[in-house]
Formats: C-alpha cells, sequence, structure tokens
C-alpha cells in the first residue's frame, strides 16, 4: 500500500485533473476496465480488477471529480443510525483514486468511529470492486483491510441497478436539498424492492438515496440512506503505514473503553 | 453459517465442536445457539501461578465447558456453555494492584461472539455468577498478592454491540453498533455472627460467602443490585439483506465483558479476581 505522504500532490494533480477534464462527463460513464495500480497488494486483488465488470449504475469516474470532494449520508436500520462521510481524498500519480468512508453511530451509541480506504485504478468509479482496503480505528493504527471484509455473500451494490432497472427522472428532497435524480428500481421474486436515487453531480458516489423495502413492508426491516450535506475539501485520514490485518485487534479497538453505561463504584 | 462472514475462530471452533450447540433454552424453548464464549474471570487459577499468566490464552480463545449453573429458578441447567480462561495479562504484581475498573486495557476485557446461524434470529445475553467465591479471593496488599476474603462486593460490566456491515456505494464497511450495557451485580452473601446475610465488613476474612443472585435492596448500601441484565435483540429488527443491493447487514453480536470485585475501600479499582460467566444463546 502506498502512503499517502504528500498527498497535496495528489490534491493538485486532482484538481488539475478536474479542471482539464471537466465535471462530471458523461464519457466518463462508460464502464471500463480498472487497471492495477501500484497500490494493489494482493493477487486477489488484481483478480478481482481483471474480472469483467457486470453492468452497472451510470456513475461517474473518480478520475473525473475533483480530489476533496465529499458527502455525508445518514443511513437507517434496524433503529439503529449510522453517519457516513465518503470522500475522495487523494489521486496518486498514476491516477488512482483513494475513496475514504468515515462510519460514525448516530446518537444513543458509542462504538469508536472507523475509517475505511477503498483504492480504484484510474478508471474505478462507484460501483467497481476497489483494487485495495485499509482500515482505521480512531485512535489506532491503520491495517489492511480484507476486501471482502462485510460484504455480505451475493451483494452486488451500485451494479444491482444496472441500466435495464432505470425507472425515469424524479425529483426527490433528502436533507441536503432537492435533486433532480435519475431513478433505478430493482425488485426481488418475493416483492422485495430497492431503489436508488442517483444523481452524477453528487461526488464521489453520485448516491441522493438507497431505499431497501423488505418484502413485508415492515419498516423495521428496512433500511435507508440519505444525503445530508456534501462538500470539498477532504483530506485523507489514513495517513500512517498499514500494519497486517488482524480482526481480533482491530475487534478490541472497536469496543474498547466501552464496558458499563456508568462508572462503577 | 453462511449468512454470517464475521465469525470469529473461536466461533469457528464452535462449528466444529458439537458441544459448542446449546441443548436447552429457556422456558422450554429448544435453544439451538451456537455459543461462541462464556466468560469465565478467574484470577484465582491465574494466579496460582502468576508469573505464568501471560501464558494464558488470549481471551478471544474458548474453551467448551458444559455447565450446569445456578441461575435463579434452574433456567440454565441444561444449557451448555462455554467458559473462558480469562487472562488478564497482568505482567507483574505491580500492575494486577491497582486495575481499574472500566479499563481501557483490552487485557482486561472478555469478549463473547455470536454468529447467529440464520438471518432475523434473535438474541440473548445473561451474564451471571454461578459459584461461590469459597473460602477468599487473591487481593493486592503492599504490593505482595495475598489470600483473602475481604472484597464485599463484585462488579460486572458488559456492553453487547451489533455487528454491522453498511454499504456506502463503494464497498461495505464493518462497524459496531451498541445496542445495551450494564454495569451492576450483586453483593456477596456469608455468614456473620451466626446468620447468612449480606457481608457488610471487610472484618471477617475467611469468612465463607458467595456472591448471590438475589436482590439486595436494602440498607446503606443496597444500590449494588443483581440483575439479570437479559438482553434479547428481537428478530424483527434484524434487517435483512435482499435484492442483492441491500444497506445493512447484521452480522454479529459482540458482547464485551468485565468484572471482578473488591472492597468497600477499594472503590473504583478490581482488587479479587472471581469467576464470572456470562451466557449468549439463541432463542429459536
Amino acid at each position: 500500500m502506498k502512503s499517502v505522504r504528500g498527498s497535496w500532490k495528489g490534491s493538485l494533480f486532482g484538481v488539475a485533473s478536474g479542471l482539464l477534464t471537466g465535471l462530471p462527463c458523461l464519457a466518463c460513464s462508460q464502464r471500463e476496465t480498472p487497471s492495477v495500480s501500484k497500490a494493489t497488494t494482493s493477487a486477489s486483488a488484481i483478480a478481482s480488477a481483471r474480472r469483467p465488470a457486470p453492468p452497472g449504475p451510470e456513475t461517474v469516474s473518480f478520475h473525473s471529480m475533483p480530489v476533496g470532494s465529499w458527502s455525508e449520508y445518514e443511513t437507517r436500520a434496524a433503529g439503529m443510525s449510522l453517519r457516513q462521510v465518503v470522500a475522495l481524498v487523494e489521486r496518486a500519480k498514476d491516477g488512482s483514486s483513494f475513496i475514504e468512508t468515515s462510519v460514525r453511530d448516530g446518537a444513543g451509541s458509542r462504538s469508536r468511529p472507523v475509517v475505511t480506504r477503498d483504492v480504484f485504478g484510474p478508471t474505478g468509479r462507484a460501483g467497481d470492486a476497489p483494487l485495495a482496503r485499509a482500515v482505521q480505528v480512531e485512535g489506532h493504527d491503520p491495517m489492511n483491510y480484507p476486501l471482502t471484509e462485510g460484504q455480505p455473500a451475493g451483494e452486488q451494490g451500485l451494479n444491482a441497478f444496472g441500466p435495464q432497472t432505470f425507472a425515469g427522472s424524479e425529483r426527490i428532497s433528502v436533507p441536503a436539498g432537492t435533486f433532480d435524480a435519475r431513478k433505478y428500481v430493482v425488485r426481488s421474486a418475493d416483492g422485495a424492492a430497492s431503489t436508488l436515487w442517483l444523481d452524477q453531480n453528487v461526488f464521489p458516489t453520485g448516491i441522493v438515496k438507497l431505499l431497501s423495502v423488505s418484502a413485508s413492508g415492515d419498516p423495521a426491516e428496512s433500511s435507508v440512506m440519505e444525503l445530508v450535506q456534501k462538500g470539498d475539501g477532504a483530506v485523507p485520514k489514513i495517513v500512517k503505514p498499514l500494519l497486517t490485518w488482524n480482526p481480533d485487534a482491530h475487534r478490541r479497538q472497536m469496543m474498547s473503553g466501552l464496558i458499563g453505561p456508568e462508572p462503577l463504584e | 453459517m453462511n449468512d454470517f462472514r464475521h465469525t470469529h475462530g473461536a466461533m469457528k471452533r464452535a462449528e466444529k465442536d458439537p458441544e459448542g450447540v446449546v441443548r436447552g433454552g429457556i422456558g422450554g424453548v429448544k435453544a439451538r445457539w451456537y455459543v461462541a464464549g462464556v466468560l469465565a474471570i478467574s484470577g484465582v487459577a491465574l494466579w496460582a501461578s502468576p508469573g505464568r499468566a501471560q501464558m494464558q490464552r488470549s481471551v478471544f480463545e474458548t474453551l467448551p465447558v458444559p455447565g450446569q449453573s445456578s441461575f435463579p429458578n434452574g433456567r440454565w441447567q441444561n444449557v451448555w456453555y462455554y467458559r473462558v480462561g480469562f487472562d488478564y495479562l497482568y505482567r507483574s504484581f505491580e500492575n494486577y494492584a491497582r486495575v481499574p475498573e472500566q479499563s481501557d486495557n483490552p487485557d482486561n476485557v472478555a469478549y463473547v461472539i455470536l454468529a447467529p446461524t440464520a438471518p432475523n434470529s434473535a438474541a440473548v445475553i445473561t451474564p451471571f455468577w454461578d459459584f461461590p467465591i469459597g473460602a477468599g479471593s487473591y487481593q493486592v496488599r503492599n504490593g505482595q498478592m495475598v489470600w483473602t476474603d475481604n472484597c464485599s462486593h463484585a462488579h460486572f460490566g458488559y456492553s453487547a454491540f451489533r455487528g454491522v456491515a453498511v454499504y456506502n456505494g463503494v464497498s461495505w464497511s464493518s462497524t459496531y453498533y451498541l445496542i445495551a450495557s450494564e454495569g451492576r451485580i450483586g453483593r456477596r452473601y456469608g455468614w456473620v455472627n451466626g446468620k447468612y446475610q449480606p457481608v457488610r465488613s471487610e472484618s471477617n476474612p475467611q469468612a465463607p460467602c458467595h456472591v448471590t443472585s438475589d436482590p439486595d435492596t436494602t440498607g446503606a448500601l443496597g444500590q449494588y443490585i443483581w440483575k439479570n441484565s437479559v438482553t434479547t435483540l428481537n428478530p424483527a429488527t434484524f434487517p435483512k439483506v435482499q435484492n442483492g443491493a441491500s444497506i445493512f447487514d447484521v452480522q454479529t453480536v459482540t458482547v464485551a465483558m468485565q468484572g471482578a470485585t473488591h472492597g468497600f475501600g477499594g472503590c473504583g479499582y478490581f482488587q479479587c479476581f472471581p469467576k464470572v460467566s456470562v451466557g449468549a444463546y439463541r432463542t429459536k
């Protein structure tokens, strides 16, 4: 994994690149085979990068976006509320893009904030598989992060919303404002549905809202991810060399110091 | 187990071990819980050879121990559970002498990891004391470990977390979401002046007494209330992965635990280290 020291160079490069290429461009949304950057660290990552990409959503290449752009989302499900900030924090000289996601609990919960970094090749965009990953729990050194860690089996992410799922344009309001978005709907045989509202001017993923409703329609089994705000100026949070992935240590880091609701007597 | 990827090594061992299957259940409900671990804080055992403490197993290691506890009403009698040889990792007597309660030291925390065998399953987490302290417990006095019995009450704290995978449009991230916590435990009972009663004095170091599950809600120190600390995770609140385009996935339940005892004069620090167990099981 490359070090992100000197990331200002990448940032400048990214800004210059963005100015030159224009933002966004529909041509950039054409699916391209991700190249393998020097940030790739494992054979599995290489294999993943070389797999033919399935039809995906009309997202925009990270390479065409300004470095530092970010979007904050609130995700609600099962009585839980999580805040995520997804940011394009660096672009390497080889064109690789570094996306960092900061996750923290909503009100009423106390697990440690955690940052995940996904590395994409020069043509990478939301929906692609990352080439390499890292994770960092607040106050601890970062680790390499397995590519599949956290991903439920069979999940396609944004790739589930191929062009054939396009359901028309729709004006939608979320906490971040009102957007003229492209709507995509995926339905399963049992009646469950997932709906994506996409706007290519929302960086870096384009997601305005993502709603997943169970077949029963029970709100307790549904989940939603909404854009809360967006901006620019994000900088890398993972700046130290990566340690080897250690799931036990990671788990301890996430939960340390959280025993009991109040001081014991 | 195919639905849950965040299975710890201990859990994997449990899968291979038929004793890992909980064969009983509360209220006669057939339980098929896989119990990834049940904590037992056993300073006594460790400190029989304190210099070897660092050779003990990781707090994540578990050993299957078919247990028959004295949990109220015998509800746990048929439950098989795991007991962990808890490694305090106190490298020296000096470090051992004053261990802050709720310490950030991860070596003072044990973890139980539950990996449900199916989506939408419920979890129940119940810490309990199921043993007599006996004639005493190790304690630090003047920098020396001594066998004594002047720890008057016990504390136990746990926090239960949902292991959550959340999608962000780029990839899935894992995090933990606090769902329940508890920080109290019971008083010690013993024979004092020919009467079985809460131990309110440290003047009887050899008194045979034990921490009871009976609630103790009276007296000047009655705030040390035994609580069953049962946490039930409603199955209806577990969102399902669906359509290949989900946002949320509850994958594990992890319980981080810490517990020990001290005397009235040792508030804020653990001084005695008897055993504490916690059961965690699935209700269906």
